[in-house]
């Protein structure tokens, strides 16, 4: 269970970065009225219970190199026979795939595992994509990302 | 350079003194890490630093929103969702489906709740919901910088 000031703690970082600084617990403890150590001690325990999953820096993947993004969407038909497996050995295992979830698909839009791939062109995702199909025996699509409008945070609470 | 990357993407302990408990695997000073992370973001490689939380532990329904916008109302349409607080992702791309995003509630009867609404202010015809049903990654690790 969360108790109010672990809500407090996570409103908190879900709205800033964290500082590059010595000390950079500091001033957010003194914001949310603890003391360095207390707040230390409350985010190990809210990372020990699976609320927090990381603290880590994040690059801006055009000025990394990354010229070409795309969301890449899977109908896959058989979820046996070892898919998940594949699924691990092939996405989840290989550095230029960020996100790799399994949705529900809707009507009209038949796809349901999806992958955010980054690369230096377009080629190489697609070549990435289509070896994956192969060994899925699953039909992809491509959906090349053309800009990006918001990319933010998810306020918390 | 590439190595702190690549560390910090990893991780940064949580503790008093986080990068000097990095530098020490580095073996490198706490001023020096301080100082290339701080490069790194004024030059713009680093984004940022910050906490990644599991949503779904944290009670919370999200799914992936596809929407059809005619290209004369995409102006709009970003500027609907950049203020939509449950929305945090908002990207174009090349599809029929040409505008997609990721939203998040409560709950999922207010997460459809939330979709009717959206689907009424943005004035689409054809939008598409595919919620979360597993996730086998979430890692945001930019390895090797490709060479053009």
């Amino acid at each position: 269970m969360l108790s109010r000031q672990d809500k407090d703690i996570l409103t908190y970082f879900s709205r800033h970065d964290f500082a590059v600084t010595e000390r950079p617990f500091k001033g957010p403890a003194a914001e949310l009225g603890m003391t360095e150590k207390a707040l230390v001690e409350a985010l190990r325990s809210l990372k020990k219970r699976g609320y927090i999953r990381n603290l880590r820096g994040v690059l801006n993947q055009r000025n990394a190199g990354y010229k070409a993004n795309a969301l890449v969407a899977w109908n896959v038909k058989n979820w046996k026979g070892g898919v998940e497996k594949i699924i691990q050995g092939t996405l989840v295992a290989d550095d230029r795939v960020s996100h790799c979830y399994r949705r529900r698909p809707a009507r009209g839009f038949n796809y349901n595992l999806y992958a955010m791939m980054h690369a230096g062109t377009k080629k190489e995702i697609g070549e990435l994509a289509a070896e994956v199909s192969k060994r899925l025996k699953a039909k992809h699509t491509i959906l090349f990302t053309k800009r990006e409008l918001k990319k933010e945070k998810l306020k918390l609470l | 350079m590439k190595e702190i990357l690549l560390r910090v993407q990893e991780g940064i302990p949580i503790n008093t003194r986080p990068y000097k408990a990095l530098a020490v695997k580095m073996g490198l000073t706490e001023k020096e890490v301080i100082d290339r992370l701080k490069r790194l973001k004024k030059n713009g490689l680093l984004k940022k630093i910050d906490m990644s939380f599991d949503t779904r532990k944290l009670g919370l329904s999200s799914t992936l929103v596809g929407c059809e916008i005619p290209k004369k109302s995409i102006a709009k349409a970003a500027k609907i969702i950049f203020r939509n607080d449950k929305i945090s992702h908002n990207y174009l791309r090349d599809h029929e489906l040409n505008m997609w995003f990721t939203l998040t509630c409560g709950s999922p009867g207010e997460l459809k709740k939330e979709l009717a609404k959206l689907k009424k202010e943005l004035g689409v015809g054809r939008m598409v919901s595919l919620p979360t049903e597993k996730m086998y990654k979430l890692k945001m690790r930019l390895n090797a910088i490709p060479t053009r």
